[in-house]
């Protein structure tokens, strides 16, 4: 591989010790950046033949620590294989490396008239590799579907370090799903090296709008009913007072500053179909007593708007040197009540919660930022996280819409899954990965005391029970 | 030779540690970095180097834990110093993160861990050689004629040096050295009723590309402008840039009271480096006695050339220029003075002329001041990159405001034996003022 492309010295491999979540670190012992398939294969043979840990990572922009090398040894980071190998415009697919940034791919289609629709607010970053490993959404995801309804076909080096290609240009119903298995599966089950995905045609007419209201139970309404009266947005996201302050610091955007929550909103489809659609939902917006309603003026006002919406967890940083997100996703219906419930745990504690979300899909992001070298913070907001959670799974949500479930999450696993059911999926795991070589100690919880003592990690959020290891 | 020991004050860990607090580790700033796209390597980005410097900071404030795990200044500094000080980082990053100031800051602390002996020379070169425009000139003149009177073409046919390596290697990138036409201090062009401006020739601009001078000058009095040239010196960029505050501190004061002697309404560079040096002299004398408000003064007054004449339309042409051009957008124009659509929006009023896309055209070209000597590979890989994406454009000419680059993708297009013409943006404007 070169030597340039191992990387094994003290501070290269602490620059690997985390991703974008901050709460748990663990240094990988070496750092390799292959450029090929093959490459990852023989890397992959060695570490199945030596016993060796190996976790895959693209850019680091994963929120719930899935690229983190909790056992430490061998990081493989992908971000070299960036290559575009295809895009047929006849049959709207691409097929990629996954070290492609999501956003490079819909530069390259600029002038196809497609678009891959996937789009993660870390697109300007993040890799496709990343986003199937974690089946990403984004705020297109309530009209456009996420990851997985975009993956076609993927080729995956398996924890033995042989090399399989599953899938086609077209859809396939024979067999088992294995790419439904594939796509979100954390790189716990192997390691995706390309992709061949689904594009989709972009629409003639798009439209974007704000509204603004003066209580967070009108905007919670107001999204009910658009998705009550069967309008499908493109978009339809919700940003508190907080927010808006912190994305018109970044972004210069000009957010009205005076209401208590905004939505964005977007509409796309014919002329005709968005006209109509207009009609309905500015009918909704002023029943729920919007504020004021905006429309965008130009594609660049609404490339703007979306480009600052997309950098608002970031823009937390000009609070806060760290954030602490929960991705459940509850039904839409109970957004009031849920979000209400939220606000009042975040005065219970003291603690700073920033409320961005894609609303119509009921994706809740409360994001709590603290301070990781106040450690009275940290316990508060770690208290003040398992609360939301509690209030979030008790009006029927669930854990993760499109972060994954990662090593900051796996600890809530066995309240959303029997015992038997967890079982069922590590036996698909063992299937896959028998040496539990590939990614481990992710997804599923770890037990106190179950052996894992040697880890140099002690962090709360790690096990069930509140026992530190 | 005598040396004058560094007195820049080390700056404090908290305010460096408080700085480095907004990094919210996102990751925003990798695909825009140009070291980690052509390395791969997260150390080589700008949130793996703040993330290394923060690590290091608080190992030395722990002192209780164990010394012999800490991360030293000699592992970071290396990563620190392959960081071409683009700012790509800081135009892509939400969280508002300084990494100009902290890239800075760390300079200055690094300073210790540099080879003194390199040190000591950068120090005499930034001090001494640099300001000193007769000493430049003199330079400049033996090395044209090296090149002029076949000396050159001998030394390269002959590869008699290389039995010296390094030599030959910075010998292959000597530019060639073009004609000048040398300007007396005092000197001044167009009605003097009309709005002032003092044009900053900086040093290597001037030796380098001093028909740029002169085009900028014939642009301003076509435009209804009075240009002077006051006294001046170096703007202190490359000791600036590499933490030697004392020497670019000198260099400032001459430059901000001599310049503002001369009452101008605008100070003028059409460097972009000198530019964002010049505006950065607030920062650099912000606890300088008297020297405080006037360098906010001078530094409110800089403005580049581009960015004064898309102030008001251009005044109308007397040629047209029916060229097809892309423009590359210097650094330290785009992301350190957010000098972004200005230059292209002069450009566009030129009759005749048509301006074509340019893919990544605010990513750096691997010049970087004087990068592309001390990381010549990295430096090397940039260019490439930025080629490609200059002749997938196809244009006849490629404009640049900065000189780095403007001698780095000369340098890179050469290599490819590509005819393209490269030039100032305000050559073609200049050119359109022609009869």
């Amino acid at each position: 591989m070169g030597h340039r492309f191992v990387l094994d010295g003290p501070e290269e491999l602490i620059a690997y010790e985390c991703d974008a979540c901050l709460l748990i670190k663990n240094a990988p012992e070496i750092v390799v950046l292959p450029k090929t398939t093959q490459e990852v294969s023989q890397v992959v043979s060695f570490c199945h033949t030596h016993k060796i840990p190996f976790t895959a990572r693209g850019a680091g922009t994963g929120l719930s620590g899935g690229a983190l090398p909790l056992k430490g040894g061998v990081l493989i980071s992908l971000n070299r294989m960036d290559q575009i190998l295809e895009i047929d415009t006849e049959n709207h697919t691409a097929t990629v490396e996954v070290g492609v940034v999501n956003a490079h791919l819909n530069q390259a289609l600029e002038a196809t008239g497609l678009f891959y629709a996937p789009d993660p607010s870390s697109q300007s970053a993040c890799t496709l590799g990343g986003n199937i490993a974690e089946n990403a959404g984004g705020i297109h995801c309530i009209k456009y579907g996420v990851t997985t309804d975009h993956i076609l076909a993927l080729e995956v080096v398996l924890p033995d370090g042989k090399i399989t290609r599953l899938g086609g240009k077209t859809r396939s119903s024979h067999g088992l799903n294995l790419i439904g298995l594939l796509v979100g599966s954390e790189g716990t089950l192997g390691i995706i090296t390309q992709a061949t995905v689904q594009l989709t045609p972009k629409p003639t007419e798009i439209r974007a709008y704000l509204a603004t209201f003066s209580t967070i139970e009108s905007a919670g309404n107001a999204v009910s009913q658009i998705i009550a009266s069967g309008l499908i947005p493109s978009a339809l996201e919700f940003m508190d007072a907080f927010t808006v302050k912190a994305v018109n610091q970044a972004y210069d955007i000009g957010f009205p500053e005076d209401s208590e929550a905004v939505l964005l909103i977007e509409l796309d489809g014919t002329l005709h179909v968005v006209l109509d659609q207009e009609d309905r939902l500015m009918a909704i917006l002023s029943e729920n007593n919007a504020q004021q309603t905006r429309s965008a003026q130009t594609a660049e006002d609404r490339q703007a708007i979306w480009a600052a919406r997309k950098g608002a967890v970031a823009a937390y940083g000009r609070f806060q040197p760290a954030f602490y997100l929960h991705d459940t996703v509850i039904p839409r219906s109970e957004l009031t009540s849920v979000l209400k419930k939220i606000l009042a745990i975040g005065k219970k504690h003291q603690i700073l919660i920033g409320n961005v979300f894609h609303a119509g899909d009921g994706n809740l992001h409360p994001n709590i930022l603290f301070d990781p070298d106040d450690a009275d913070m940290l316990q508060r907001i770690l208290k003040g996280g398992e609360e939301i959670l509690d209030v979030c799974l008790q009006a029927g949500g669930v854990l993760s819409g499109e972060h994954g479930i990662g090593i900051e999450k796996s600890k809530y696993m066995s309240r959303l899954f029997s015992e038997a059911d967890l079982n069922k999926m590590k036996q698909i795991k063992a299937a896959f990965d028998p040496q539990q070589l590939s990614n481990p100690l992710k997804i599923f919880p770890i037990r106190a005391g179950c052996g894992e003592t040697h880890l140099s990690i002690s962090n709360p959020l790690l096990t069930t029970g509140g026992a530190w290891i | 030779m005598t040396f004058s020991e560094p007195s820049t004050p080390l700056p404090s860990t908290n305010s460096l540690l408080n700085s480095l607090k907004s990094c919210i580790h996102c990751g925003f700033c990798l695909p825009v970095c140009p070291t980690y796209k052509v390395t791969g390597s997260e150390v080589e980005s700008p949130r793996g180097r703040l993330y290394l410097l923060k690590h290091m900071l608080q190992d030395a404030k722990n002192e209780s834990d164990e010394p012999n795990e800490h991360l030293q200044p000699k592992q970071i500094e290396p990563h620190l110093s392959q960081c071409l000080g683009c700012l790509a980082c800081e135009t892509a990053c939400p969280s508002g993160v300084p990494y100009g100031d902290i890239l800075h800051q760390s300079q200055k602390m690094f300073l210790t861990q540099k080879n003194p002996f390199i040190r000591h020379l950068k120090r005499f070169f930034f001090q001494t050689v640099l300001p000193n425009s007769n000493l430049l000139q003199f330079g400049a003149f033996w090395l044209r004629l090296y090149q002029k009177a076949g000396l050159q073409r001998l030394v390269r046919f002959s590869n008699v040096l290389s039995l010296l390596p390094l030599i030959q290697h910075y010998e292959a990138l000597i530019p060639p050295i073009p004609q000048h036409k040398p300007f007396n201090i005092g000197m001044s062009f167009g009605n003097p009723e009309h709005e002032r401006v003092a044009l900053f020739t900086g040093c290597i601009m001037d030796v380098m590309y001093n028909s740029v001078h002169w085009a900028t000058i014939k642009a301003l009095v076509n435009n209804g402008y009075y240009v002077t040239l006051p006294e001046q010196t170096c703007c202190g960029a490359l000791a600036y840039h590499g933490g030697e505050d004392d020497i670019a501190k000198k260099l400032a004061r001459k430059n901000v009271l001599s310049i503002l002697r001369s009452q101008p309404d605008w100070v003028i560079t059409n460097s972009a480096g000198c530019g964002s040096t010049l505006k950065d002299y607030t920062k650099l004398l912000a606890n300088d006695g008297i020297y405080a408000e006037k360098s906010r003064l001078f530094s409110e007054k800089t403005v580049d050339i581009m960015a004064l004449l898309a102030k008001k339309p251009l005044k109308p042409c007397r040629l047209p220029i029916p060229q097809t051009v892309a423009y590359h957008a210097a650094c330290h124009l785009h992301h350190a003075q957010g000098i972004i659509n200005e230059p292209e929006n002069v450009l566009h009023q030129i009759e005749g002329l048509t301006l074509l896309p340019l893919k990544d055209a605010a990513f750096c070209c691997g010049s970087a001041g004087i990068y592309n000597l001390e990381h010549p590979e990295l430096s090397n890989d940039i260019l490439a990159e930025k080629i490609r994406h200059i002749e997938a454009t196809q244009a006849q000419t490629l404009v640049t405001g900065n000189p780095g680059c403007l001698l780095q993708i000369t340098k890179g297009l050469q290599e490819n034996a590509n005819p393209m013409r490269i030039a100032h943006p305000i050559e073609l404007v200049a050119e359109s003022y022609s009869k």
